[in-house]
């Protein structure tokens, strides 16, 4: 008898402790791929990612109800844009080219160059807050635009995702870092033959590419390494590599390595000079789509870059004095250039790009002023 | 011996003592699971090899900089695997030993992670020690220990992120065909940078993410055996209640002697590096890089 009300207790104890209504995502992942580092104070539920969703893709989070995340970060190109530079809700150029969103979740640091943002919702602050330049305006508009999201639709997102029907900013930007980490991307060609062990996946001219991906001679991988061809990249039960960013010989302005004033890279976070010309080296994943190309869009193409690598930097950026030693030019083929290209379209997830849940929800949830779109 | 009883009385005995049995190895088991951290640490037969990195006898500790060639350095990382422990009893005699698995050892082969990222002194990102179950022998026998820095070549090219801790560390790994670093070292300077990055070469696979089916031509697979001195054997005089202690000195002077600290002589294995490889290598084995630290 005794025995019995004690479980009894134990049951209606365990329930009301996991009383929160909340899923918990179901990452897509190959089998065996570890999940990613999750930070404590923003657990991952199915909810938060829904209401992310719809929230990446709405313009009325900007301050003039022109831009939202997704206007720089277009789904069809895995997150990145055709524009060399993105340009703000207030129709200022900014200095840098849209990074795609693959695998962020994975990424040790983020943005082109920062040593010290490690966590999205740090990250996100940038977009939504930063008035130098603009890029959604945020700032002054808090009220303005929470108003815009007081509709039934958003209430019950926000609802499901957090228990009760207010929105805010600390909220936005929560579900957002959420939906932006559900963004993984494994179903490449070459997954399908690393981690699938699929023979024919890659074509042989693929193969050859691949091999001159990970040769001494071209040296790719020694920056672009690890699952996610990228040096910056953890999961769980990893610690972060020491030099996840290079001077790739990109520029030389002045002879001594200086890189255009508006923007020199780390140096500009660290004020160390060694860190001169320092970017992060951006996964590789789905890179076919994400033209142009380095952190100022200042490639066009994937032949570009490979040229721009074989020739060891850029004109005088040849010989920056920053510049790494793994940038230090080869010769090759016209054949082995087009190996290393297909190999690159190797990397590219069609499904990733197919995913309805990285589209925009239809019907999109209503906002009160919806005459901009 | 009851349970082995076959008359009908018998049946019937065992059956009560059989289901007493059974709940009190559930008990035992779920208090097992409770703890499972603690589980093994009933058996007092194992002991911590701890390795303590030293720069001319003093402790590097996370962070710290070294004086060398007149240029302070910075030790990024220092770390490295171990393998294939044995210990050595009067007599010539080599008994193998078995780790004590747990997320930085699997039971044959343990990642020591002595500096990781010191930026924020996360103590999860370090390990020090390998854990393992000490044969049966007198403690007093064993005159020698040897261990190899390596990862044994069935688990080496597999594929690292659905090994087991800490075989699927990416940091220490090249690629399926060359398989894991078994030793890496990143040293920085204000100006420079110095690596070394030890694992195997000339390692053949139809492709960089396919195994190779046969070893690699220079596996770099060092052994390193270190007698254990009358004056610093410990063994016993350590012993508490947690288990036993062994402290094993690496003497990061003895590994860099003859080496030029420069990015141009850093060893990662590729062909211009051939030379400072060579020196490296020869340390590591030759040069007394580990001994015991008397306690
Ligand atoms: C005006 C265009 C623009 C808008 C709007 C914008 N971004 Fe970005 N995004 C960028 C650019 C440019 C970068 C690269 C920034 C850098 O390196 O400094 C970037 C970088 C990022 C990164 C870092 C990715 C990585 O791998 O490091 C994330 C995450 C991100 N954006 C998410 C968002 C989200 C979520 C929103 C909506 C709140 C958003 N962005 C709105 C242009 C934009
Ligand atoms: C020294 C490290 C290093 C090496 C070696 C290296 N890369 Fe890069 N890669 C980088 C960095 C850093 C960037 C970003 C540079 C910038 O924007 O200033 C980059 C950018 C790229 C980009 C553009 C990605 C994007 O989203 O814009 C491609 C493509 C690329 N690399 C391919 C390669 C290939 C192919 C090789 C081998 C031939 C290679 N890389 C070798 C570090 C490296």
């Amino acid at each position: 008898m005794a025995a019995k009300l004690v479980s009894i207790l134990t049951i209606v104890l365990l329930l009301l402790s996991c009383g929160e209504r909340a899923q918990p995502y179901e990452w897509d992942l190959p089998q065996g791929f570890p999940a990613p580092d999750i930070p404590e104070n923003n657990p991952m539920t199915k909810e938060k990612v829904a209401l992310g969703r719809a929230l990446f893709f709405a313009r009325a989070l900007s301050f003039n109800n022109t831009t939202a995340c997704a206007s720089c970060h277009l789904p069809e190109r895995a997150f990145s844009e055709p524009k060399a530079r993105s340009v703000g809700a207030s129709g200022v150029t900014l200095k840098r080219n849209a990074s795609a969103l693959v695998n962020v979740a994975y990424a040790g640091t983020l943005t082109w160059s920062h040593n010290g943002l490690r966590h999205i919702e740090q990250q996100l602050m940038i977009p939504l807050f930063a008035d130098t330049p603009i890029e959604m305006g945020v700032t002054n508009f808090e009220d303005v635009i929470l108003a815009r999201f007081n509709t039934a639709d958003y209430k019950s997102l926000t609802r499901a995702a957090f228990g009760d029907s207010v929105l805010n900013f600390d909220r936005i930007v929560k579900s957002l870092a959420s939906f932006v980490r559900s963004l993984v991307s494994f179903n490449s060609a070459f997954d399908d033959y690393a981690y699938r062990q699929i023979d024919e996946a890659l074509s042989p001219s693929q193969l050859r590419g691949m091999e001159l991906f990970f040769s001494e001679k071209m040296e790719c991988f020694h920056c672009h390494g690890g699952f996610n061809f990228t040096q910056s990249s953890k999961h769980a039960f990893q610690t972060l590599t020491l030099k996840a960013f290079h001077n790739t010989g990109l520029y030389n302005e002045d002879g001594n390595g200086a890189y255009p004033i508006d923007d020199q890279g780390l140096i500009d976070v660290t004020l160390e000079g060694s860190d001169m010309g320092h970017f992060r080296a951006p996964t590789l994943r789905n890179v076919a789509l994400t033209s142009p190309y380095m952190h100022d869009g200042s490639i066009a193409s994937l032949a570009g870059v490979i040229e721009f690598y074989a020739a060891g930097g850029r004109g005088k950026g040849i010989n920056n004095p920053w510049k790494s030693q793994f940038v230090k030019g080869f010769d090759m083929t016209k054949q082995e250039r087009d190996d290393l290209i297909n190999f690159l379209h190797g990397l590219t997830d069609e499904s990733f790009i197919k995913n309805k849940n990285h589209h925009p929800p239809i019907p999109a949830p209503s906002t009160i002023i919806m005459s901009h779109n | 011996m009851f349970l082995g009883g076959n008359t009908a009385k018998e049946k019937v005995i065992n059956k009560g003592v059989l289901s007493r049995l059974l709940l009190i190895s559930i008990a035992i088991f779920f208090g097992i699971v409770g703890c499972s951290q603690n589980a093994n640490v009933t058996n007092d037969n194992w002991v911590d090899l701890t390795f303590v990195l030293t720069y001319k006898q003093k402790q590097v500790l996370c962070g710290a900089e070294v004086d060398l060639a007149a240029k302070k350095w910075r030790i990024n990382k220092f770390a490295f695997f171990v393998s294939n422990i044995h210990v050595g009893v009067d007599g010539g005699r080599w008994l193998h030993v078995e780790n004590v698995p747990n997320d930085w050892q699997t039971e044959q082969t343990t990642l020591i992670n002595l500096v990781a990222r010191c930026s924020d002194s996360n103590d999860k990102n370090t390990n020090a020690t390998v854990k393992f179950y000490l044969p049966n022998v007198v403690l007093d026998d064993i005159v020698k220990l040897k261990f190899s820095l390596f990862v044994p070549f069935e688990q080496n090219h597999l594929n690292p992120l659905i090994q087991a801790p800490p075989l699927n560390n990416a940091e220490m790994f090249w690629s399926w065909r060359q398989g894991h670093k078994f030793m890496r070292v990143d040293m920085q300077s204000e100006e420079d940078d110095w690596l070394f990055h030890l694992g195997s070469v000339g390692c053949e696979s139809v492709a960089v993410v396919r195994p190779p089916p046969a070893p690699c031509k220079q596996a770099n697979q060092f052994e390193i055996i270190v007698p254990l001195h009358i004056d610093n054997r410990r063994l016993e005089g350590n012993n508490n209640e947690y288990g036993r202690r062994l402290n094993m000195q690496i003497h990061l002077e003895r590994l860099l002697d003859n080496t030029e600290l420069t990015s141009e002589q850093s060893c990662m294995f590729m062909q211009s590096q051939k030379a400072s490889c060579e020196v490296l290598t020869s340390n590591l084995v030759n040069n007394r890089v580990f001994t015991w630290q008397p306690n």
